[in-house]
């Protein structure tokens, strides 16, 4: 009996070919854009969207043309946070990304019809496993038909957990590292660890750690305090080969963010510039050691 | 995928595909050494895998078009607003004690709950009115 290999070519409809065509224009669109960094971490609620537009608004403040996905797509909260209230437009070379404080972004949510609607597939059934090919399929579609013209960094916002990062790393090659966001939490500490070691097993690599809500200032007093009772990982994360790239205070001026990226006052905006910097420095010394096949 | 003819062990060539608009889709397949034939009939869990890699069966037909997917696929809700209903100076008082970012869900239930019963007008009373409905 005949097996799949001894036949030639496919069965009529060429989906290999599509598919390779579909990689190919996803590429061309890559290729205008400098960087490519993920902000991930397999914990929920630690404030990764909070980091991606922070450190946005610090590489935007550098003169850099900064662009941002929203890659949790059930959960889309870029648009709001930066005040984006804007339906998708579609345009010759791509759908046009909305642009707010300099800052391009592309998200799910500029597709619904209203901000609180949620994400639903046409087809029988939600909970169905198709779903998950949707969303990989729409991951594609975000990145590479999106309009986003020249860009020194793409910054891409995950949602919690590992499978979206999956699908990532499998579009994006050449992506150029990962800033896993964590709270010093013992649970969250642990899950990132896992995430780190993810990320390292795919060969991506991890820019660093970014410690988020690590303490507050009393705003009476002025007397610091710790909002968790986690120990200090910092020297366990350069165990495992990943820097602490910074420590974010936590601060209400952040959940405001439109008053934020509109210039209000934050403890947070040096920090932010400073581990921007810190990125940046990252993707150059790893493109430098990849085009040496180190 | 690949089919063969098991009357004369060639490969099969896709004759037509149709369908899509049902969640199914009908393949035909045809011997073109032999000339046999058969259709695949695919459900819609089958259908909808085949619809989320956004490719098309029997091939591209025309230029690859952005969105595709995002396009064809997601249900983006209501377009539009259908006729905001007036409001009350002191209603929209009490709307703005809604959090921001839940304002225009609770905005789209009032106006709903208005409609429903006749109201032309929201009005803090109809808000309570609509509040009390909802079970809160």
């Amino acid at each position: 009996m005949k097996r799949y290999r001894d036949v030639e070519g496919d069965g009529g409809s060429g989906i290999v070919g599509q598919v390779t065509e579909k990689l190919g224009l996803l590429n061309e669109r890559m290729a205008k854009v400098r960087r490519k960094v993920a902000v991930m971490s397999g914990k929920g609620g630690v404030g990764k969207s909070t980091v991606t537009v922070g450190l946005a608004s610090a590489l935007a403040a550098r003169g850099l043309r900064v662009g941002i996905l929203d890659a949790d797509l059930n959960g889309p909260s870029i648009p709001d946070m930066m005040g984006i209230d804007a339906a998708v437009e579609h345009g010759p070379g791509g759908a046009i990304p909305a642009e707010a404080f300099s800052i391009k972004a592309m998200s799910m949510d500029l597709f619904l019809a209203s901000p609180e609607r949620h994400v639903r597939w046409d087809g029988p059934s939600e909970t169905s496993p198709w779903v998950s090919t949707f969303e990989a399929t729409a991951l594609r579609e975000l990145l590479a038909d999106t309009a986003w013209g020249e860009l020194d960094m793409l910054l891409i916002d995950l949602p919690p957990g590992h499978t979206r990062f999956n699908d990532l790393s499998g579009l994006l090659p050449g992506l150029d590292g990962v800033v896993m966001v964590t709270t010093p939490s013992e649970v969250s500490n642990l899950i990132v660890l896992k995430s780190i070691n993810k990320v390292k097993e795919s060969g991506v690599p991890v820019a660093g750690i970014l410690e988020n809500m690590m303490g507050y200032t009393c705003v009476h007093c002025g007397g610091k305090n710790e909002l968790f009772a986690g120990e200090d990982m910092r020297e366990a994360f350069e165990y495992a080969g990943v820097p602490c790239l910074g420590r974010v205070t936590f601060d209400r001026a952040l959940s405001d963010l439109k008053g934020y990226l509109a210039g209000g006052k934050c403890v947070a905006r040096g920090i932010f510039d400073e581990i921007g910097g810190k990125v940046l420095d990252f993707v150059e010394t790893s493109k430098e050691k990849r085009g040496k096949g180190e | 995928m690949k089919f063969l003819c098991d009357g004369c062990g060639s490969k099969m060539a896709l004759k037509e595909a149709e369908g899509f608009d049902d969640n199914t889709v009908t393949i035909s397949f045809v011997c073109e050494k032999c000339g046999t034939g058969f259709s695949m009939l695919a459900n819609p869990m089958e259908t909808q895998l085949v619809k989320g890699l956004g490719v098309q069966v029997g091939g591209r037909k025309g230029p690859h078009e952005p969105m595709e997917v995002l396009k064809g696929s997601l249900v983006t809700g209501e377009g539009g607003h259908e006729g905001e209903l007036p409001w009350e100076k002191e209603a929209l008082e009490r709307l703005e004690r809604v959090p921001l970012f839940a304002r225009p869900m609770a905005r789209k239930g009032i106006e709903r709950y208005a409609r429903e019963n006749g109201y032309s007008t929201i009005t803090p009373e109809v808000m309570e009115e609509a509040r009390k409905a909802s079970g809160m």
